[in-house]
């Protein structure tokens, strides 16, 4: 092909890819690397997790100064945030915060109250009430008790109050919630973003920030107050600019040392700059292909990628180093690197068959990505820089390696001892916990938790009866057939359960309440007959017969009646829809017997949701997943390698250093961390797809020829210095795949070079 | 200002019967003193809302400083408890802990009560205006409610006492309900 052909068409593919890439939509929504998830529970908890209700709840805690100052500081963040249009609720724990609560319990009492029966106004059960009534006026309570009595003498209003005030059991001072122990001073606050919408998290953050600094400076004595704030969206915010300072970082630090190491070994800097076009025009064709497929393109998927694809710099380096040879050189190096890219591609392909919409983008990226790194390598390198290298890197003697009794010594021992230490950890040990997973930093996650210990919620809303229904009716429905299984176990399986129709019941329910309502008349007589020799005024009770009567023909409450008010956020944390339909969640508090319960509730057609073990068994999942697509990719990498070496003895010679590299490096790992998670396995499928370039290199190599150790090495030492760096990030994602592939790779290479024999010549 | 503490000292240092009213801080001075205390209660509440009082009776007990239980044993029993900032309420229907300040209805009475018996001066007269009348024999405390949100409940606290005992708790309302609680000390 004539070279300027060559040179116009990877000109207008790159701008075509270009322009692809101008066109496309970047995200950086961290759920890009949660899975599509299975069921229907694990869809919810992904969903709550993302936007939920959970997902926008901001806890802040001040202490470090005395708990009247903190106090009045968070009184003082309140005031200043409350009218803030990001926040849909700030809470500090002031009663008169949760008025419109009580307004909507109070205006809406005959439709919300359990109580209410066709005999729950019979004139006994007046009459039982207006006891009641009197005694509770002489107790300490009674002038709380007082200023409802006569629109509601059967105590609906505080029956439900006192259903619903979990917030009742907080500790504060002056007002303000406090942890048990009355040192800290706390705030929650929900956004209206979703927790899954960092920007707006971060201006929320920055918001509330922003209140305490300036209520901080103008309050005496609160100069030495420590603030702590933590939420989904905090952690997120948190996560994401460690994870692109890290990232720029470190991939800057490797890029410089591949560079270094480049420019020391080829001694010309046009050199280095060629190196890159391969890996450049793969990170254009790889975003390019992944905007085409899945319509945008994750910020992380562009990061990973660029590294995940790190193995095109070995083409440069494999081109510079065989071009000075001429073109007998060259023929022998096309081939044994289409093939290495072909394994890689056959790998990574895998990778598309992920739930996690991010990792099925990278096994796109790294696939288109590669193809044209290869193709860059392979016909643009050439018209570019006809001699390669100017100088030919020094061969090693083959005498470096030791002789092969010797090598197959060293390599039976150290697989020996990788299984031994496999087997003494009883089998791999897998990171199962999900936050293993977590981006957010270990310090984050600290503050996490005394936060929330602080605020009483640290096992709270971890087991859930769970419903599914077509709409909004369907499930409320669903959940008030549960309430009298759950009444029953209240007590003994359970210590208290909190069910949205408590808040929200269904329309049938209301209207049943309604029927139950007795007629005026009736009420006033059997009222009269009830308070007969009772010392309550005549008339006292004018606002209850007046109110139960408009009871009667109430229209409905919705979801629309709870606006404003701190219930309308619990209830959206309980009951989510989408496309599949509608779910509700009833929380169990104090959960004793797992078992019963769950026999108890899917009686009902409920099921039991431990939240913790959901969302574990979700990581197990993922692992599964991961191990699955592992063995996939590692099925189509033989697949590929016996359709083209035919051999069984040279398909084992190409694969038996891998499988070392990869027992030992799995080892190694169990050694230095104790347990495998998720990113090892993804950066043990990347070990294979680097390393069997060097098998490849090594099967094709003849007795008696000099190594073509060199070139080799090089490429080895960027891809450890690449992705050893990145072992260095304090995030697991990045310490896990740099850490595995840095030691993968090295070990491949070794092994490959003791254990592959040479051709015999002429074959 | 020297010369005016000097003063205080030398009039606060006066037998009480000498003067024609007792000062409010005297009588925290004696109450005070006292580390532990029980007594009797006859409670009678005089609500528009009824045509006849209702009349209810236990036990009270003060330890110093600032832990005070009202134990109601007539007509239903009920046990009220003030700890710090935190008020605990057990009755036939369960356990309550709230805080002091989120309910005035009960606060507000409270803070009077264990104010004037741990003679911690500072909490009262933050909340309330005293006035005293009487002798060291015969006192009476009158606490007016300083902040609107407590006005709008309570009228007035009216605290009698002999020495260092407490004799009677009246409590206006400013909806005109009234309660009288009187007090008889057990000897120990």
């Amino acid at each position: 092909m004539a070279k300027g052909a060559v040179l116009a068409i990877w000109i207008v593919s790159l701008a075509v890819a270009g322009l692809v890439i101008a066109r496309a939509q970047f995200t950086t929504d961290m759920s890009a690397f949660l899975p599509r998830a299975p069921t229907q529970v694990q869809r919810v908890l992904v969903n709550q997790i993302r936007d939920g209700a959970a997902s926008r709840l901001l806890l802040v805690g001040i202490d470090g100064v005395p708990v009247e100052v903190s106090a009045a500081l968070i009184r003082g963040m309140a005031a200043r945030v409350a009218s803030d249009r990001q926040f849909a609720m700030v809470q500090d724990g002031e009663i008169s915060g949760l008025a419109a609560d009580g307004k909507y319990l109070f205006a809406h009492r005959y439709l919300l109250s359990p109580a209410i029966t066709p005999t729950h106004y019979s004139k006994d059960n007046l009459h039982k009430a207006l006891l009641d009534d009197l005694g509770q006026l002489s107790s300490a309570t009674g002038g709380i008790v007082k200023q409802t009595l006569p629109a509601d003498p059967t105590g609906e209003t505080l029956a439900l109050a006192g259903r619903l005030a979990d917030e009742g059991t907080m500790t504060r001072h002056d007002g303000v919630w406090t942890d048990a122990k009355g040192t800290m001073s706390l705030l929650a606050a929900q956004t209206v973003a979703p927790g899954s919408d960092l920007d707006r998290q971060e201006q929320a953050l920055g918001a509330l920030e922003q209140a305490f600094e300036a209520v901080r400076t103008a309050l005496p004595g609160a100069q030495n107050a420590h603030f702590a704030i933590t939420g989904p969206g905090v952690l997120g915010v948190h996560a994401r600019a460690a994870m692109k300072r890290q990232t720029k970082q470190l991939s800057g630090i490797a890029s410089g040392v591949v560079a270094a190491l480049l420019l020391a070994a080829f001694r010309r800097p046009s050199i280095l700059v060629l190196a890159f076009l391969p890996v450049a025009s793969g990170v254009v064709a790889g975003i390019a292909a992944v905007a085409l497929g899945f319509g945008s393109v994750h910020g992380i998927t562009v990061g990973f990628g660029v590294t995940l694809i790190g193995e095109a710099v070995d083409y440069a380096i494999y081109y510079f180093t065989y071009a000075p040879g001429g073109a007998a050189g060259l023929l022998r190096l096309w081939p044994i690197l289409r093939m290495g890219m072909a394994l890689s591609v056959a790998g990574f392909a895998a990778m598309l068959f992920s739930g996690f919409t991010g990792f099925a983008q990278l096994g796109l990226f790294t696939m288109a990505g590669l193809v044209a790194a290869y193709l860059v390598a392979r016909f643009v390198l050439p018209v570019l820089t006809p001699r390669g290298g100017a100088s030919r890197l020094p061969n090693l003697p083959a005498r470096l390696l030791p002789p092969p009794k010797l090598a197959w010594g060293l390599c039976g021992a150290v697989a020996l001892a990788s299984c031994l230490e496999v087997v003494s950890h009883e089998g791999p040990r897998w990171q199962d916990d999900i936050t293993s997973l977590s981006p957010a930093s270990a310090a984050d996650l600290s503050v996490d938790r005394s936060l929330r210990a602080a605020a009483g919620q640290d096992d709270q809303s971890r087991y859930f009866a769970f419903v599914t229904g077509r709409d909004l009716q369907a499930v409320l429905q669903e959940t008030e057939t549960l309430v009298p299984v759950l009444d029953s176990l209240t007590g003994e399986a359970i210590r208290s359960y909190d069910a949205p129709t408590l808040i929200l019941p269904s329309e049938q329910r209301q209207h049943e309440r309604q029927a139950a309502l007795p007629d005026s008349a009736t009420l006033a007589a059997d009222l009269q007959a009830a308070s007969a020799g009772l010392p309550f005024q005549p008339g006292l009770f004018e606002p209850f017969l007046r109110d139960v009567q408009a009871a009667r023909t109430a229209p409905v409450i919705t979801p629309d009646t709870l606006l404003g008010t701190a219930m309308r956020l619990k209830f959206d944390a309980m009951v989510a829809h989408d496309t599949d339909g509608w779910t509700a969640m009833t929380s169990l508090a104090g959960l004793r017997d797992p078992q019963s319960v769950e026999a108890a509730l899917a009686e009902q057609g409920a099921a039991l949701v431990d939240l913790k073990t959901a969302s574990n068994g979700l990581l197990l999942d993922y692992r599964r997943e991961a191990v699955t697509l592992a063995a996939c990719g590692s099925l189509a990498m033989t697949a590929l390698l016996v359709a083209v070496l035919r051999k069984p003895a040279r398909v084992a010679a190409v694969l038996l250093p891998l499988a070392l590299a990869v027992l030992a490096t799995t080892a190694l790992s169990l050694a230095g961390e104790h347990r495998l998670s998720i990113f090892t396995i993804f950066g043990l499928l990347l070990t294979v797809a680097v390393g069997s370039n060097y098998c490849l290199f090594f099967e094709r190599r003849v007795a008696g020829e000099p190594l073509a150790l060199s070139s080799l090495a090089l490429a080895n030492l960027c891809t450890v210095a690449g992705f050893g760096i990145l072992s260095f990030s304090a995030i697991p994602v990045l310490r896990g795949i740099g850490g595995t592939v840095a030691i993968g790779a090295f070990l491949s290479l070794v092994s490959g070079a003791m254990l592959i024999p040479p051709r015999r010549a002429g074959a | 200002m020297k010369a005016l503490s000097v003063a205080i000292m030398l009039v606060m240092a006066l037998p009480a019967e000498a003067r024609a009213d007792i000062a409010p801080d005297a009588i925290f001075h004696t109450l005070a003193a006292v580390k532990t205390s029980r007594a009797h209660f006859v409670e009678t509440r005089h609500l528009a809302m009824l045509t006849a009082p209702v009349i209810a009776s236990g036990t009270l007990s003060y330890t110093a400083s600032g832990h005070v239980e009202k134990q109601t044993l007539v007509p239903a029993s009920e046990t009220l408890t003030i700890d710090g900032d935190t008020l605990t309420l057990v009755n036939a229907s369960g356990t309550r802990t709230i805080g002091l300040s989120d309910v005035p209805e009960i606060g507000a009475l409270v803070i009077a009560m264990r104010g004037t018996l741990s003679g911690n001066t500072a909490a009262l007269h933050q909340h309330y205006e005293l006035t005293a009348t009487g002798d060291s024999a015969h006192w009476v405390l009158l606490l007016q409610p300083r902040e609107a949100a407590v006005q709008r409940l309570i009228q007035y606290v009216r605290i009698a006492g002999s020495g260092a005992s407490l004799t009677e708790v009246d409590t206006l309302q400013t909806d005109g309900d009234e309660s009288d609680m009187r007090i008889v000390e057990d000897r120990p």
